[in-house]
């Protein structure tokens, strides 16, 4: 057996048996002695690439990054649900409603959802009167909301004075200033925002939000489980003429609970 | 003939290259003990061990509502260094919760002054396809904290109120190099 050194240098050509120089040795082998040769050389390359397919794997092995894979399990996630209960209260003034005459009307809601309602937004909308523009003459005497929590606001009282911050800026508060609650000095806009029922440009079409900027309310509007109270007391106005005998007048309105007041239409 | 000493060159020329490119991309000294037949350890533990979100405590989701801030600990109980290469998440319940739930994973310091690195923020339902990341080292007997923050942005609509689901988050380590990253 010859050695591996040996060997390399017969497959290289460096003995007498090779042809490095491209041309045969002085001294030829015999055939015989050749063939030998030849089948161990061919064992020998088998082995050397046996090896190197070994090391390649066991290279390729090493290489490998480690990895390992933990899981933090069971982490919940739940959205609240903003909740009221449903409010289809209506009203009607008394019959015979004549200038001079009062009644108050009033809405409760209660917040039968699992998360606060920070803001209360306030629309009246779907305005619509027969015969004279009724709500000209209806002065919105009282204007009050209980907030669970917190007490009694007194809208058109100290702190609030609404009457002042919408319409004409003065009293009496009118029944059309309220629903159209335009800010003072502000809307209608010229241009821009949103068009309102009577086709005016204005900001937001919610007219009034509990809890928010004006408003003296901490908040929130609504606590989970608590019950919001909204009171108005209309007032047939002395100086309502005649033109608004048989008159009628109708509107929706449409109360908003929300988180942000971006949320407001 | 000739075919053999064409070959064998290269032959001997690929067992040296493959060795010695092979023994100079070792992960670590720990590693090469593999090859050798030695066993070593590559883990991690977590902590806390308990969901990290739970409603009962940390009330719910809503649009604009406080973020909810959790940390968990990765600890490296191993033998070679490793860092923190990829989150995935799977989802149960109302998985449709995950696509207006925002989170932001930061990796905490570990040398005094040392500032967080945010490893990712966005929504938090892409997490279930995986995400590549790149931690910072953590050696052997250390450990790194991830801050983990979720919350419902403003502009979520109403489509997700009342939505409740379960997340499982997934870390994934890799090994590395002992000596690419700054040792506190």
């Amino acid at each position: 057996m010859p050695s591996l050194a040996g060997t390399l240098k017969g497959l290289l050509g460096e003995s007498g048996y090779g042809a490095a120089n491209g041309r045969l040795n002085p001294v030829e082998k015999p055939e015989m002695e050749k063939g030998v040769m030849s089948k161990m050389n061919k064992k020998i390359l088998s082995s050397i690439f046996a090896i190197g397919i070994l090391a390649l794997a066991m290279g390729w092995g090493t290489f490998s990054y480690f990895s390992s894979t933990k899981t933090s399990t069971g982490n919940t996630f739940t959205a609240g649900f903003l909740s009221m209960y449903d409010v289809t209260a209506s009203f009607s003034c008394p019959s015979g409603w004549a200038p001079g005459d009062s009644f108050t009307a009033t809405w409760d809601l209660t917040n039968t959802g699992n998360i606060d309602i920070k803001y209360l937004g306030i629309d009246f909308h779907n305005y619509g009167y027969t015969g004279a523009d009724l709500a000209n003459v209806i002065e919105v005497t009282e204007f009050k909301e209980w907030i669970p929590g917190y007490g009694w606001i007194d809208d058109l009282g100290a702190g609030q004075l609404y009457q002042t911050l919408v319409g004409d800026g003065a009293s009496p508060l009118t029944l059309k200033e309220l629903m159209q609650s335009y800010i003072k000095g502000v809307e209608p806009l010229a241009s821009g925002g949103v068009v309102d029922d009577w086709g005016n440009r204005v900001n937001h079409l919610t007219d009034c939000i509990t809890g928010s900027g004006y408003d003296i309310t901490p908040g929130p509007a609504i606590v989970v489980g608590g019950t919001y109270e909204l009171k108005l007391t209309f007032k047939f106005m002395e100086s309502a003429g005649n033109a608004y005998q048989g008159a009628t007048a109708h509107m929706d309105i449409t109360f908003m609970g929300m988180q942000d007041i971006s949320q407001a239409p | 003939m000739k075919n053999t000493k064409i070959l064998m060159p290269i032959l001997i020329i690929t067992l040296v290259l493959s060795l010695a490119f092979f023994a100079a991309n070792q992960p670590s000294a720990s590693a090469c003990t593999i090859s050798l037949g030695k066993k070593i350890k590559f883990d991690m533990e977590l902590s806390p061990k308990v969901p990290l979100f739970q409603p009962t405590k940390d009330g719910y989701f809503y649009p604009g509502s406080p973020k909810i801030t959790k940390n968990l600990q990765v600890k490296n109980v191993g033998d070679v260094p490793f860092r923190i290469c990829s989150f995935g998440a799977t989802f149960h319940g109302d998985t449709y919760l995950a696509t207006g739930l925002q989170i932001e994973i930061m990796e905490l310091g570990t040398c005094k002054g040392e500032k967080p690195h945010r490893l990712y923020n966005g929504i938090l339902s892409i997490l279930s396809k995986g995400i590549e990341v790149s931690g910072k080292e953590v050696s052997q007997g250390k450990s790194v904290s991830l801050q983990i923050t979720v919350w419902m942005p403003i502009t979520a609509g109403n489509e997700y109120q009342g939505l409740s689901m379960t997340a499982d988050i997934a870390i994934t380590v890799h090994s590395l190099p002992a000596h690419d990253g700054i040792n506190c």
